[in-house]
């Protein structure tokens, strides 16, 4: 049993564990520091105050930041023709159901139009994507938050 | 349930205050200071503050050793009376006053019916409020807060255990709030999220010590549920369980009601027990007050049991639906392609190789798409982490997203996810664990069998996954065990000896694929007895890290093969110059024999260079028998140079 209780060795141990634990400030975080000033409840509900008044700004906004975040998924929904990502921004664009299908197979069919490139800004694939929806007269029809 | 009918307060109200006066009397300032005592009156007389509704609104709980309740909120700002986080009587009394006077709350200046609606909903369904006296508030904010969320049902979300990072281990919880509306994708839904302020500025000691202690801020936000799905999905590769609840929508509503209102809360943050798992809890409590989920928790929360906890709730729990990580969908396109095709994802996913037009021209369309969609995913799996993000691979995911998108065929993706290895988080075994064996083992140069001495061992610890407990709902071939406790009884010497307490025990390996290339990691903290004759009757400190490899096969069920190259020190007085040093090996084989058969055999040798030197050989061949999810016979066997060791008893988790 010797120097199981020696304070020496508990002090490196423990030195040790909370090294462990902290694995860098960036590990540390992990789970625990997953906040922002703007994800707050009172600062969500002040966004959607401030843009309710126009609807479209609204839509925009929300299809940015979708765009921003989702990059990847979307790039891969579009190729495949299919997916949940491209169909959460059928919705943004205010494209109901019954065309979604539709929207889908749009967006693969004009890829390489709406990604001319693998890395775009947010906004251009945005920009792309209205064109071609705006040139199929069905979506252009149904799908109302296309300005 | 209304328990004060307005006939009651009416009565009382008239009896002692305005009798014979006309209505336009009613309302001067006596008038409504006389309608405020009585309310404060009727609602002490009647026990409001002791009711259950109130109790979970204030989040206040008490505790086995002391008098009386204590909120769990710690910011002030939360409560309307000086002594409100240890007082319901005097909350509530203030909360009646600042609804009354209109008391305008935080740096918005929100009146406090505004400000706390959930409050203020369960207060007048109590004593419903006269408005002439106290005139309903329009709430513009909450109405819009409702009218965004809009929702339907509420889901509560296990992100899966995190091995990367410490502090995610052992999973985190959330909740979704459900969207009515049909046509849009849960991806838009909200999140709730429970979690500490971080400083930048703070270094890791810093964010160690405030993480167990409580000095963290802790704060409920809201997200788009897509950056939940972004982060764990993608970015960590951890799949997600989406158990959607049984609430009904006044329920629900009543919920926001109150998330709205802890938008003036401000919690400590403790890593332990008040963590993400546990205020989620209070929030069910809140749409649900019959729900009794935090008691249960007095010294920590583990993810995983407040999944089990919400699952065993009888109805409670409607569907679960399971989100997988861009780790599990590759995983899943892979089993679904053939040798050959499989060849093919790897020419296409190597930057340096073509593939045979002719060849992939011959293949049928919808094979075709999952090969793209199987390379497409691999190249987005490295991108994510970081493992690969040159140019030239860019540039290559993106020809294969071209190619993929002039295919319109599907991949029939879906089919058939995972249905064998898919078994939820709420189906593993319980965290803790207890042991009791008994067994012979025998010392020395001399070796006559296992006839020299009997023990009888004991063992416990609070968690919580080893390498040959049953992996249904908990990451495979993995382990991580803390503050395990193992105690022994010689018959002979009659003495009892403390056998090992681990700090911390983590082992996680990852089979070697043609595709997924991850290291294998263990690390081992803790005391545990010498068994080389090192030391005599030593405990030594030990410090274990190893990296290695691991590969899997399937001949039999699954065989995980592994090898780990290590350091080792250890530190005791006994030792020439008090530790001894050096670095070591092991191989080792872990095995389903059975269902309920698992089944490791390993072999190490370690070389101590520094310190007391030495080598030591050592070879382990253990086994579980599993009798059901939560109990478990051992026979083991050891063998470490001089010592050999046989043991026979029983684990049950807990």
């Amino acid at each position: 049993m010797g120097g199981f209780f020696d304070f020496k060795y508990f002090s490196i141990s423990a030195i040790i564990c909370l090294i462990f634990l902290s694995n860098g400030r960036a590990g540390w975080v992990g789970d625990v520091g997953f906040i922002s000033s703007t994800a707050t409840i009172s600062a969500v509900v002040s966004q959607v105050a401030e843009t309710t008044a126009d609807a479209i700004e609204s839509n925009k906004k929300q299809q940015l930041a979708f765009v921003e975040v989702n990059h990847n998924n979307l790039i891969m929904d579009m190729a495949r023709g299919e997916g949940e990502h491209l169909s959460a921004l059928a919705y943004l664009y205010g494209c109901p159901i019954e065309v979604r299908e539709e929207y889908a197979q749009m967006a693969q069919r004009n890829f390489k139009q709406i990604f001319p490139s693998y890395q775009m800004e947010s906004v251009n694939i945005l920009s792309n994507l209205e064109s071609e929806i705006v040139k199929n007269p069905l979506l252009a029809k149904e799908c109302k938050w296309v300005s | 349930m209304n328990v004060l009918p307005a006939w009651f307060v009416s009565i009382f109200f008239l009896c002692t205050v305005v009798t014979h006066e006309s209505q336009a009397s009613e309302t001067t300032s006596s008038g409504r200071q006389e309608y405020l005592n009585s309310l404060i009156s009727i609602s002490s007389e009647s026990g409001l503050a002791n009711k259950r509704t109130w109790q979970v609104l204030l989040h206040y709980r008490s505790y086995q050793f002391g008098s009386g309740v204590t909120s769990e909120i710690d910011g002030a700002e939360f409560f309307f009376a000086s002594t409100g986080k240890t007082n319901p009587n005097a909350e509530l009394e203030a909360t009646l006053r600042a609804f009354f006077f209109n008391k305008k709350i935080g740096k918005d200046k929100l009146v406090s019916q505004c400000a706390f609606p959930a409050r203020y909903k369960w207060l007048n369904s109590q004593l419903e409020f006269d408005t002439r006296f106290m005139p309903l508030q329009k709430c513009e904010p909450v109405d819009l807060w409702l009218e965004r969320v809009n929702a339907e049902s509420v889901s509560l979300i296990f992100s899966s255990y995190y091995f990367t990072n410490p502090v995610s281990m052992f999973g985190h919880t959330l909740l979704r709030i459900n969207s009515a509306e049909e046509a849009r994708s849960s991806l838009l839904d909200s999140a709730i999220n429970y979690a500490a302020i971080i400083d930048d500025a703070d270094d890791f000691f810093v964010y160690a010590w405030n993480g167990l202690t409580g000095n963290f801020e802790g704060r409920f936000s809201v997200f788009p549920y897509y950056e939940i799905v972004k982060r764990y999905n993608d970015l960590e590769n951890r799949d997600l369980w989406e158990y959607q609840l049984n609430l009904s929508k006044k329920q629900i509503d009543f919920m926001l009601l109150h998330i709205w209102e802890l938008s003036y809360a401000k919690f400590d943050f403790f890593f332990m027990r008040e963590n993400c798992s546990y205020q989620l809890l209070s929030l069910l409590e809140v749409a649900d007050p019959e729900l009794y989920l935090r008691d249960q928790y007095w010294t920590w929360t583990l993810p995983t049991e407040t999944i089990k906890q919400i699952n065993n709730q009888p109805g409670l729990v409607e569907s679960i639906v399971h989100r997988p990580s861009l780790g599990s969908q590759l995983d899943h396109r892979l089993t679904l392609l053939n040798g050959r095709e499989k060849d093919i994802v790897k020419q296409l996913i190597d930057i340096t190789k073509n593939v045979n037009p002719a060849e992939f021209d011959s293949i049928i369309a919808s094979r075709q798409a999952l090969i793209l969609d199987a390379a497409i995913n691999f190249i987005q799996y490295e991108i994510s982490a970081n493992r690969d993000t040159s140019k030239d691979q860019k540039e290559n995911l993106y020809s294969l997203l071209i190619q993929r998108s002039q295919l319109s065929a599907g991949s029939n993706f879906n089919q058939n996810f995972n249905p064998k290895t898919l078994v939820s988080p709420d189906l593993g075994h319980d965290p803790a664990r207890f042991e009791i064996s008994g067994g012979r083992f025998d010392r020395g140069e001399k070796r006559s069998g296992f006839d020299e001495e009997s023990f009888v061992e004991f063992s416990i610890r609070p968690g919580f996954h080893d390498l040959l407990s049953l992996e249904d709902g908990h990451a495979p071939n993995s382990q991580i065990n803390f503050l395990d406790l193992r105690a022994r009884y010689e018959t002979k010497s009659a003495e009892w000896q403390l056998q090992k307490f681990t700090l911390l025990d983590i082992v996680s390996l990852y089979p070697l694929s043609s595709f997924i290339k991850e290291p294998s990691w263990k690390i081992n903290i803790g005391w545990e007895v010498n068994q080389d004759n090192a030391c005599e009757d030593c405990t030594p400190f030990i410090l274990n890290p190893g990296v290695g490899l691991a590969f899997q096969s399937n001949f039999h069920r699954k065989e995980i093969y592994f090898a780990f190259i290590e350091a080792d020190l250890e530190l005791d007085h006994e030792f020439d110059s008090d530790y001894r040093g050096g670095f070591g090996a092991t191989v080792g084989l872990l095995l389903n024999a059975s269902d309920s058969w698992r089944m490791a055999v390993t072999a190490n040798r370690t070389h101590y260079t520094v310190g007391q030197r030495d080598y030591v050989s050592e070879i382990e061949f253990k086994n579980r028998f599993y009798l059901s999810r939560n109990l478990e016979i051992i026979f083991d066997l050891k063998d470490v140079e001089e010592y050999r060791e046989a043991k026979l008893g029983f684990g049950y988790y807990f």
